[in-house]
């Protein structure tokens, strides 16, 4: 709701706001990352919204494009951050818990859920084991060639099922009770936040 | 109280087994047979993890029947340390993985911490506590594993090679701690090896399974194990022609924050040279450094040129991988055989490798064993310069590694050099014309700057050169 707003001034202070509130959990490289890529968009969606404006009576003027140009260009930065702070201050594990303890998101996804992202990093690897052993035998292949991918098909459905069993030899039951390492609650300081994040989103449409 | 099997049937290869086999706390016994003669299908059994269970029979443990046992109760009662230890993790650090566990069986949160840090502290491995399964090596994933069976208490703890990859140091440490493990907690232990000398000592009695399973004690089976070598055909290591295939000069190998500094060693075409050492001492990162896919100083050079200078150098070297499900690309065994340029006389090849009644089958469902000889058969068909095999012989009985090394044997007689990784010395001994013992080879502390800076430029460096022999 907040940052669907074409206002300038507010997407602005959402944005220093959040970016102050999470600014140590980022390192400086991270939040330099996070810079350019999101001043490359803005730059970008900055001239869409420069060349492409056109007010009411068809003729383009060029004071009114520009504000049209930088109210779209701080919604980028406004979703960026606000959209990184989410992702640094939890991680996935915390999400998936999250969900499971308060959405109650049946065991079964949620652990399914965990697994497939340990195995996401291997992914790469496993890509190039099979580009090196496509060499090996002297086929040759580029980078995008079908050839690859069925092994790799195949591998992911093999790593499944040896997830699976290995689930099952640590005791998991996807019917069963069971307790939590970390029990994740919605707080007094979780529904005062929500209240003053709403709040400053609707009194800065009001006033600014 | 014991985990009983009686009249046990199960099938492997359209063939029946039958086993009856009684296993008491505090006991260990071993369980001894030919690749890809079930040995595994039958452990899977044992830790309840196939759902149909045994075909005929009882399986009962201490009493109760295995079959009417919640899954909690299973992993309580039995525990099994996968052939694989890469691919037994569900979470993606040691301490998650054993709060998953805790999780599983209901333990109250506020003991958790606890049961954790004492599983950790048994083990050895606090340390490793949170760093990524990813990172850690074959033995320390194995003692991490350990440390779950531990803290789900169970009784009795199934292992499938355990100590195939790790050297004989890492091997006597994990022994070590189950010793301590089976003290503490009168644990019965049922294991898989290959290697019976790791494990003289310990082992009170062994299962052999030929036809029929058959109980030997320790004694008879080392003798089998003896008369087996024995009956082995010698091999004569014949005197090479002495043109260099492969040369190093002034080769440095950067190993995490360590250089293994290499005397200028040169190998001859058509012969067998072995390479050994500690794990983790860079056998593997050796491999990848020729063929261009680590970072190194200094030179290598194939038939006298760099490699580096190579467009590709697939071109004139296969590299035989650890894993072998690694390289597995078609459907079928008998297209895994005819993949690639070469077309092969598969019928005989199939026989020797004893996979005669499997070419239609999937790869990836073949035993261990078998995928090993089919990975390192499948590669041997293309005429390369260099051939680099890693591992080779990992969870073969003695009879089939003498096989493969036969055929890597065979495949140096027709002028390629051949580079073997293996931990088994004794083997290597029999068959190579040199052994390079990486154990022996000095280590320096790197500059971590110039090294890092040096590989940053190299990474860029290989990028281009790719882009640009397209």
């Amino acid at each position: 709701m907040v940052s669907f707003q074409n206002n300038f001034r507010l997407n602005l202070l959402l944005s220093v706001l959040f970016f102050v509130i999470t600014v140590k959990e980022r390192s400086l490289k991270k939040s330099l990352l996070l810079f350019s890529a999101l001043t490359l968009a803005a730059v970008g969606v900055f001239f869409t919204g420069l060349l492409y404006y056109q007010d009411h009576q068809g003729d383009p003027s060029s004071t009114t494009a520009i504000h049209y140009g930088l109210d779209m260009a701080s919604r980028i930065y406004c979703f960026g951050i606000l959209g990184s702070s989410f992702s640094v201050t939890t991680t996935i594990n915390e999400l998936i818990y999250s969900l499971q303890q308060q959405l109650h998101l049946p065991a079964v996804f949620a652990y399914g859920l965990l697994a497939a992202f340990q195995i996401a990093p291997i992914i790469p690897a496993e890509y190039q084991n099979i580009r090196n052993s496509m060499r090996s035998r002297g086929i040759s292949v580029n980078s995008f060639s079908f050839k690859m991918l069925i092994p790799l098909l195949v591998k992911s459905i093999r790593w499944s099922e040896l997830l699976a069993t290995a689930m099952l030899s640590r005791g998991f039951d996807g019917e069963g009770k069971r307790t939590y390492a970390k029990t994740f609650r919605i707080t007094f300081m979780d529904t005062l936040f929500l209240s003053l994040c709403l709040m400053v989103g609707l009194g800065g449409t009001l006033i600014l | 109280m014991s985990l009983s099997v009686k009249n046990g049937s199960f099938l492997v290869d359209q063939k029946r087994l039958k086993l009856t086999l009684s296993l008491a706390p505090g006991e260990t016994k071993g369980i001894y047979g030919a690749s890809g003669t079930g040995k595994s299908t039958l452990f899977h059994l044992l830790a309840g993890l196939n759902e149909k269970g045994f075909d005929g029979g009882t399986y009962t443990i201490d009493g109760q029947t295995m079959n009417q046992l919640s899954i909690r109760e299973r992993s309580t009662s039995v525990s099994l340390l996968f052939q694989n230890p890469d691919m037994q993790f569900c979470m993606a650090t040691p301490r998650e993985e054993l709060l998953f566990c805790l999780e599983n069986q209901c333990i109250p949160q506020k003991d958790m911490p606890n049961k954790v840090a004492e599983a950790l502290a048994f083990c050895e491995i606090t340390h490793l506590a949170d760093q990524p399964f990813t990172t850690l090596s074959g033995g320390e994933k194995q003692l991490a594993a350990l440390a779950c069976c531990l803290i789900l208490k169970s009784r009795y703890l199934l292992l499938d090679e355990p100590f195939a990859n790790l050297d004989s140091d890492t091997s006597q440490k994990v022994i070590r701690k189950l010793q301590q493990i089976q003290h503490k907690n009168a644990l019965g232990i049922l294991l898989i090896d290959h290697q019976i000398k790791e494990t003289a000592n310990w082992v009170d009695e062994w299962l052999l399974i030929e036809e029929e399973f058959r109980t030997i004690n320790q004694a008879a089976l080392r003798q089998l194990d003896q008369h087996l070598r024995k009956s082995l055909p010698l091999v004569n290591i014949k005197s090479t022609s002495n043109e260099k295939r492969l040369s190093f000069q002034n080769f440095r190998l950067p190993i995490r924050n360590h250089e293994i500094v290499f005397p200028d060693l040169a190998f001859d075409k058509g012969s067998l040279i072995g390479i050994t050492g500690r794990s983790g001492s860079g056998k593997s990162s050796f491999l990848k450094a020729i063929l261009q896919q680590q970072a190194y100083k200094g030179d290598i050079l194939l038939a006298g040129k760099p490699i580096k200078k190579y467009p590709s150098p697939f071109r004139s070297i296969s590299w035989i991988m650890q894993n072998p499900q690694d390289q597995f690309l078609a459907a079928t065994v008998a297209q895994e055989l005819s993949q690639g340029s070469a077309p092969t006389e598969s019928e005989k090849l199939l026989e020797k490798l004893r996979l005669q009644n499997k070419s239609a089958q999937s790869p990836f469902l073949l035993s261990q064993g078998q995928q090993r000889r089919l990975a390192v058969a499948s590669l041997l068909q293309r005429p390369v310069d260099l051939l680099l095999v890693d591992e080779p012989t990992y969870g073969q009985d003695v009879t089939q590694a003498w096989q493969i090394m036969e055929l890597l044997a065979a495949k140096a007689t027709t002028g390629t050099l051949v580079l073997i990784v293996s931990h088994d010395v004794l083997l290597l001994q029999q068959f190579c014309s040199q052994i390079i013992d990486f154990n022996c080879y000095q280590k320096e502390v790197a500059d971590a700057y110039t090294q890092s800076h040096s590989q940053v430029i190299r990474h860029f460096r290989t990028r281009l050169s790719g882009f640009f022999s397209k």
